[in-house]
């Protein structure tokens, strides 16, 4: 079957569209000193920054799994009010620009807050620490896996669930058997996209967290700080987050097509 | 021993069911759409909560005013129109399924699953895929994967409905062969699926047990028009005069055999079957025949392949004629016409309530 | 055949109405950032003015000051960190007048021949700051800090370049729990108690007012940052650019300097 043609002059603003989001790329790429860029990826600053984000991003995917995957299951479960509200509260942290996210964070954690001033007394001082970077991280990032688990399960049809649990299968075997498994493309997607957002992450990590190299200077702080001075170490260091977001994009695309259990 | 045992309503669906069966019989439930059937299936397997009313699965009670036991702890497995195998398992991690979820070691679960597929005639699909079976595979392996956690009961809601004719007839066999000795309700609209699979049957209407017996008896002597229907028979009622004598109305008698098996009694209620095959129609009552002629009214035609279904009102009741379509055409008929129906009194079966 | 005709025409429509479109996006960002250059009235001038952030409060008095004084002026400024208005400047971003908050900074606009002719205008030196009350009870760049939380700003922005002096000067160590970008951010770090003591420049803590409790630092003095001004070489307006430098050098503009806490 043929299906009926787009008209053409769609092209014209989808070809300005493409330009538009490639170029700055594309000039970035230009500029980039790509004879220097060993070298200059090797320095202590730009090895500790790299480590650290990617430390800091690894355990905030496992962060978002461990909490994020109860979350989206006990939401896709949810019906009624209580379930919209759920779901915007959920979402609220992708929409924050991420200075707020920062000061929310700060008026919610910081050491003289009721809750900060505690964890504080009992010896978990998270202030500027490398658990503040995560936990700014995680705050901004859990939401991706949250939405994207959300939506899986609650288009996915209740029938498996049903025939396992008929078969004897009690509620966790169920969930660890049938119900993850069946979802595990969207959850595999959450993670990468969890795990990019956490990478990105810049304005909740730099009101939260400040910024110390090996501490809490992730790449996109070393970033920021390195274009103060070394304009060539900036562009690098943005290329090496530009291929591994790349990456992790590609994958998360390919991932959410879906492995196709019916051909 | 009793093995199932519903008495309980679900007052949302307006069903009420009163409903036991013995252990070791496969139970037929038919009846209309929305009488209830589903119902029954869910009730037992714990997808449907009773509003009020006890259910109990042998001497276990699953279901009451404080008792609710959740799905997995009620061994009563479902088999739906649709196989539900988990796509993201081979086959024989399908049938491994429920005894691996029981405890069983990998290993043993494994062994318990390929003697389920044999015995369902499926060991050399243990390593497909779900997506690679045909219909009918996948339904034989559900079945294998249902049998292979011992249920105390199995329910089958027209496992049948989504195969093709000769499929069906394949894995209809299959069932009957498995399900032999078990305990077992089968949710139908085939009338085959009652004689193969089935021992007794339970006819539902309206949310209620209308009727249930043994399938030899039922099917013989059907006490309501849809089980007679089913059976491709019409069904009569009227008032037995003498042995051999149904009064259906003002000058309409039938005079038919009487079955020895459930004699009729002079002035009692009493039932007639006949055949639609053994009706034949005439525009004018045909003189001096010792058959039985009943005037009605044409009420419907349904061309049914190389015959025509004829629906006549005869005072009030429904009476089907299978006529070949030359006849029909020959007599002109259409809806509204009077016409009278003659029957041979040896094709009539007589019996009491 | 007449498909390839067709689609030749429609190359070119795409062409033609693409510049239409991308102009009318253009011209629509234009108007929303109100970046449109005939927007000022004709008999009127504007003048472009680059400034390092720390300068926000007193350049903007000596804008409407230096207004005043030259009628039908109009002055305009962009206020960010120092290398950031090099770097825009450098781009091409059209200014008559760059002021930075250390010679380092200028010099890498003069050496790019974005600027001329720089002229020390005013001088910054450190302060510690604490959060009202100094709950640490900090005393000084001393053993009081020890274990507690110090924020100061990274070695490469101005005032990180300042604390390096000071401390190579003094001969101490500093352990700071962060090296932040912007001196803004040390200030909030420090007003919010996130931070026990943060260094920033004098200017900043009048800033604060009371949000923030002083403690000077003897001998910070000694370790100055120096505030640099000069004309652009691209400048559309050379002679006013010159008129601003020399108001600023001028007494006018450095008792308002001097009231904002800046050093001479």
């Amino acid at each position: 079957m043929i299906r009926p043609a787009l008209p053409r002059w769609v092209a014209f603003p989808a070809g300005i569209a493409a330009v538009f989001l490639t170029l700055p790329l594309l000039a970035m790429l230009l500029r980039v000193p790509w004879l220097k860029v060993p070298a200059l990826l090797t320095t202590p600053a730009s090895l500790d920054a790299l480590s650290l984000s990617l430390r800091t991003c690894l355990l905030t995917t496992v962060l978002c799994l461990i909490l994020g995957l109860p979350l989206a299951l006990l939401l896709s479960r949810a019906r009624g009010r209580w379930a919209t509200i759920g779901r915007t509260l959920a979402m609220l942290p992708m929409v924050l620009p991420p200075v707020v996210a920062g000061l929310a964070l700060l008026v919610a954690l910081g050491r003289r807050t009721w809750l900060g001033g505690t964890l504080e007394a009992a010896g978990l001082d998270v202030a500027f620490s490398t658990s503040a970077v995560v936990i700014a991280q995680t705050f901004v990032a859990m939401p991706y896996l949250v939405v994207s688990v959300e939506g899986a399960l609650r288009s996915a049809s209740h029938r498996y669930e049903i025939a396992a649990a008929t078969l004897g299968a009690s509620p966790t075997t169920v969930l660890r058997r049938v119900t993850l498994p069946l979802i595990a493309p969207a959850i595999a997607s959450g993670a990468a996209l969890a795990f990019a957002r956490a990478l990105g992450e810049f304005g909740a990590t730099l009101t939260f967290a400040g910024s110390l190299q090996g501490v809490s200077r992730t790449l996109p702080l070393e970033i920021y700080l390195q274009r103060e001075i070394d304009t060539d170490t900036a562009l690098a260091l943005s290329v090496t987050l530009l291929a591994i977001a790349a990456m992790l994009v590609a994958a998360t695309a390919k991932l959410a097509r879906g492995r196709r259990w019916e051909p | 021993m009793t093995a199932l045992s519903i008495h309980a309503e679900v007052a949302t669906r307006h069903v009420h069911l009163d409903f036991d069966l013995p252990a070791g019989e496969v139970c037929g439930v038919v009846g209309p759409n929305g009488a209830g059937k589903s119902t029954l299936l869910q009730l037992l397997a714990g997808l449907v909560l009773p509003t009020s009313g006890t259910v109990l699965i042998g001497e276990r009670e699953v279901a009451g005013p404080d008792v609710h036991e959740p799905p997995h702890r009620r061994r009563a497995v479902l088999l739906t129109q649709d196989p539900a195998l988990f796509p993201h398992l081979d086959v024989l991690a399908n049938v491994a399924f429920g005894p691996r979820a029981a405890g069983a070691s990998t290993s043993d679960a494994r062994v318990r699953a390929l003697t389920e597929l044999d015995a369902v005639g499926c060991a050399d699909l243990a390593g497909r895929r779900p997506h690679q079976l045909s219909g009918g595979q996948a339904q034989r392996v559900a079945l294998a994967r249902a049998l292979a956690i011992d249920p105390d009961v199995v329910l089958l809601d027209e496992p049948l409905a989504g195969l093709d004719v000769a499929v069906a007839a394949d894995v209809r066999h299959g069932l009957a062969e498995r399900l032999r000795g078990r305990t077992a309700l089968l949710v139908t609209h085939e009338v085959l699926d009652l004689w193969t699979i089935a021992t007794r049957v339970a006819v539902l209407d309206k949310g209620r047990v209308a009727e249930t017996g043994s399938v030899a008896d039922l099917m013989a002597r059907p006490t309501s028009t849809f089980l007679a229907r089913l059976g491709g028979t019409n069904l009569l009622t009227g008032t037995i005069e003498g042995t051999d004598l149904l009064h259906l109305a003002a000058g309409l008698t039938l005079r038919g055999l009487a079955d020895p098996a459930q004699p009729p009694h002079d002035g009692e209620p009493g039932l007639a079957t006949v055949a639609p095959a053994a009706v034949s129609l005439h525009l004018t009552p045909p003189g001096g025949s010792p058959r039985n002629t009943l005037a009605g009214t044409v009420a419907g035609l349904e061309p049914r392949g190389d015959t025509v279904r004829v629906g006549l009102d005869v005072a009030g009741q429904t009476l089907a004629a299978d006529l070949t379509p030359q006849s029909v055409a020959e007599l002109k008929l259409t809806p509204g016409l009077s016409v009278t129906a003659v029957v041979k009194a040896t094709q009539v079966r007589l019996y009491g309530r | 055949m007449s498909q390839d005709r067709s689609a030749a025409r429609a190359g070119t429509r795409f062409c033609r109405r693409g510049f239409a479109l991308g102009g009318a996006i253009l011209g629509l960002a234009m108007t929303a950032t109100g970046c449109a250059a005939t927007s000022t009235a004709s008999n009127s001038v504007t003048l472009t003015v680059f400034a390092a952030s720390s300068l926000t409060a007193s350049f903007t008095q000596l804008g409407t000051q230096f207004e005043a004084a030259h009628p039908g002026t109009k002055v305009t400024f962009s206020f960010d960190g120092s290398s950031t208005l090099v770097d825009q400047l450098v781009a091409g971003a059209p200014a008559d007048v760059l002021a930075t908050a250390d010679e380092a900074t200028m010099t890498r606009a003069t050496k790019a021949n974005a600027a001329s002719n720089p002229q020390k205008f005013a001088s910054n030196v450190l302060i510690l700051i604490v959060p009202p009350g100094n709950p640490a009870k900090i005393t000084g760049l001393d053993a009081s800090l020890s274990g507690k939380k110090l924020v100061v700003c990274a070695p490469p922005v101005p005032c990180g370049a300042t604390t390096k002096k000071l401390a190579t000067m003094l001969g101490i160590t500093l352990q700071p729990v962060s090296e932040e970008s912007k001196v803004t951010d040390v200030r909030a770090k420090v007003e919010t108690g996130q931070a026990d003591a943060g260094l920033v420049f004098t200017t900043d803590a009048t800033a604060a007012g009371t949000k923030v409790q002083t403690i000077p630092i003897p001998g910070a003095e000694k370790a100055p940052t120096t505030y640099v001004i000069a004309t652009t070489t691209a400048a559309k307006q050379p002679t006013l650019a010159k008129q601003f430098v020399e108001y600023v050098t001028g007494p006018d503009g450095q008792a308002a300097l001097k009231t904002a806490g800046f050093g001479p």
